[in-house]
């Protein structure tokens, strides 16, 4: 009996795989050159394995990555959301250029849409509300506020985990706490070994964390009040925890400065990393 | 009375691993006159501790009003506008009498100790009226008033989606309030999705039943005439599994009520949920309808024919993106082994080597690439075949219609803005 629905349900098109989306928009302006845009690079490709494992460890979903790259201008880097497989062979960044945030933001604001890279095409059953890891080391050069503000009315954008990451002490920090919802999230590292870790601990623990947490209700009794829809609260809330514990566990190898409301915006000390490089710092 | 009722449901994977009730109810009545289906999901999060009974009370008072309605032929107009004003209406009665069963269940069942641990702190001293320290001290008439007041918000707890449908011989019926889909499968073969989606309805965010403003958030579409042969409702643990493929789904679905006797086919269709929700959503899984089992059977070629060719579609449409994929992996090794070459060529250290390693990286990606344009050519070979096939399955079907009566006039009705929000207070309010 139910020999159609069988045989459909045992289709590679009777139940598409749900799609986890991770966006990376990284700073590739002139001031990234050398070591800050040559660490960027090293920490995707490394990162690359582990969200693999990751991905096949979960039979339901599956990661899927874009990437933009914005100095004067901005650019996709990919086509469209891709595959694990199509970032095998990296094809590193270049930095040269100004750091046009605002664009980026409009950018980022046109493909989170169904016209865009959110289409659900055969393959996919739907999204996880993406990850979207900001990274840069400067001050925006065009305006990026207006930009910002179309974003932040995307409601792909409202119920992403935004991450960002502010490489050196002249990044912008107050542009990008606005650009993230919680100032938690936004990490400081004034090294190159650091932003290496940081940029792959980020990529796997919040696509962990996303894609167990925004699929289905969860009564796990860490839900705030108030929204029949929890997702990305509970995951940044999750995502501060597991950054807050992996400070505590690197303290002495390496110290991570990490914004909290409370804390100054003086960023902490770097020891270097445990790195080939005779020099991890940026000079 | 030719349409058939029913209503599957199933608790989702993940609630069974978190030990959470199945939220979603459905239901389903059907007399000489009529029959009508709902279903209902009730909402995850913390504070909507009750939204499996708001979603049960939903299911319940909607089918049977969605009955009266039928039967009082309030349609039988040709009135948009008083079209309009019945099925605003029956929304409005719907609503009022979950609110009363929700004050009901309230009042027969205080709030206990571990449910108002899940109050959201901000309504504690509102919700706590209802505790089962507090709720004794209060006579049953001034807890009603208590609910009643427009400042209330312990329907909350109750929140909860709806979809229903109705259908008679002369028309037909769908209501919608949150997520899910409802689907309609018509004579001809095709499907669509008639009532308007509420834009508002995005991710885990939905509108409501325990919405204030709950009335005007409600959707509905009215068949006149060109009745469908089926309709399919479904909570959102099921769009959410097949996404694009719903429709196919819900095609092999009515298919395989041919295979056997109806009660008999809604039992295996039931035993399927499980493991829809395992290898899909993962979300309680709910299926209600209505159906002529007549009418599915004589278009049963033409379902397996568009059954078969989405299925091939959605094939080549995989294909496609990973023809996308594999030129963008093909050009980007392209573009290393021309770096590595140069860099060879100017006499860095092992740049030859990976140069070498490029080449046959690039090598094995134009195979790849190949490979996959086959496959796509076996897929439009076959799709282009499943079409013809099902051209002339059409147009021999269509001669014999023609040699038949006169073709009915269709008329359709579907309503947005009398009935629906362009601001949703509650929504906003909910939000952050």
């Amino acid at each position: 009996m139910s020999d159609n629905l069988s045989s459909f349900l045992g289709s590679a098109e009777g139940i598409p795989k749900r799609v986890m989306p991770i966006f990376f928009l990284i700073d590739t302006s002139g001031s990234m050159e050398g070591k800050k845009i040559g660490a960027v690079n090293a920490a995707i490709e490394e990162l690359i394995p582990d969200l693999r494992h990751m991905s096949e460890s979960q039979a339901d979903s599956e990661i899927k990555l874009a990437v933009m790259k914005f100095s004067t201008g901005c650019e996709w880097v990919t086509p469209s959301l891709m595959s694990l497989d199509s970032f095998d062979d990296w094809e590193p960044l270049e930095a040269n250029g100004l750091t046009d945030l605002g664009a980026a933001f409009l950018e980022l604001n046109d493909k989170l849409s169904k016209n865009g890279f959110m289409d659900r095409g055969a393959a996919s059953s739907g999204f996880y509300a993406p990850v979207i890891i900001l990274l840069s080391d400067g001050e925006p050069t065009d305006d990026y506020m207006s930009a910002l503000k179309k974003l932040q009315a995307n409601k792909w954008y409202q119920a992403a985990l935004k991450i960002a990451i502010a490489i050196g002490e002249d990044a912008n920090r107050e542009v990008l706490k606005r650009a993230i919802r919680n100032v938690e999230l936004l990490f400081t590292v004034n090294d190159i070994g650091s932003l290496r870790k940081i940029i792959r601990f980020i990529a796997v623990t919040s696509s962990q964390i996303a894609s167990t947490s925004a699929s289905v209700s969860d009564d796990s009794g860490e839900q705030p009040a108030d929204v029949k829809d929890v997702r990305s609260t509970s995951a940044e809330q999750q995502m501060a925890e597991a950054a807050k514990m992996m400070q505590e566990e690197e303290k002495e190898a390496m110290f991570i400065g990490t914004e909290s409301p409370s804390e100054s915006a003086e960023p902490a000390v770097t020891a270097s990393a445990a790195d080939d490089d005779d020099d991890d710092d940026w000079e | 009375m030719r349409y058939e009722g029913f209503a599957v449901s199933e608790r989702g994977y993940q609630h069974i691993l978190n030990g959470t009730v199945c939220q979603d109810s459905v239901q389903y009545v059907q007399d000489m006159h009529c029959a009508a289906a709902a279903a209902a999901d009730g909402h995850g999060s913390r504070q909507y501790f009750r939204s499996d009974r708001g979603s049960y009370f939903a299911a319940e008072i909607s089918c049977s009003k969605i009955r009266e309605f039928l039967h009082s032929d309030v349609l039988a107009v040709d009135d948009a506008r008083e079209e309009n004003k019945a099925v605003t209406q029956l929304v409005h009665s719907i609503i009022t009498d979950w609110h009363i069963a929700v004050r009901n269940d309230l009042i027969k069942y205080p709030l206990t100790k571990a449910e108002m641990q899940k109050v959201p702190e901000k309504y504690i001293s509102e919700y706590s009226i209802f505790s089962e320290e507090k709720a004794a001290e209060y006579k049953d008439d001034d807890l009603r008033e208590i609910v009643q007041n427009e400042h209330s918000h312990i329907q909350k707890a109750y929140g909860t989606t709806l979809l229903a449908v109705g259908i008679c011989d002369k028309y037909a019926i769908a209501l919608h309030i949150g997520d899910g889909k409802c689907v309609a499968l018509y004579e001809d073969g095709s499907m669509d999705e008639p009532v308007p989606w509420d834009e508002n309805c995005h991710l885990n965010r939905c509108t409501s039943m325990c919405d204030r403003n709950a009335a005007k958030e409600f959707r509905f579409h009215i068949w006149k005439k060109k009745l469908p042969a089926a309709i399919f409702i479904g909570t959102d643990g099921i769009d959410d599994t097949f996404a694009a493929m719903l429709h196919t789904f819900y095609r092999n679905a009515a298919l395989d009520f041919l295979q056997q006797d109806f009660r008999g086919s809604v039992e295996s269709l039931q035993n399927r949920l499980g493991e829809i929700s395992r290898a899909g959503s993962r979300d309680d899984v709910s299926i209600a309808g209505v159906i002529d089992i007549k009418k599915i059977r004589e278009m049963e070629t033409k379902l397996k024919l568009t059954a078969e060719l989405e299925s091939a579609v959605s094939q080549k449409k995989r294909l496609l993106e990973n023809d996308s994929e594999l030129k963008f992996r093909a050009e980007k090794l392209q573009r290393l082994l021309l770096q590595y070459r140069s860099k060879a060529e100017s006499g860095e250290e092992e740049a030859a080597e990976k140069a070498a390693e490029y080449e046959e990286k690039c090598a094995a990606a134009e195979k790849e690439c190949t490979l996959n344009q086959e496959k796509l050519c076996t897929a439009e070979k076959l799709i282009a075949q499943l079409q013809s096939e099902l051209e002339s399955t059409v147009s021999s079907e269509k001669k014999v219609s023609d040699n038949a009566d006169e073709p009915e006039i269709c008329t359709e009705t579907t309503e947005k803005s009398d009935l629906l929000i362009s601001e949703n207070e509650d929504w906003e309010e909910d939000g952050d």
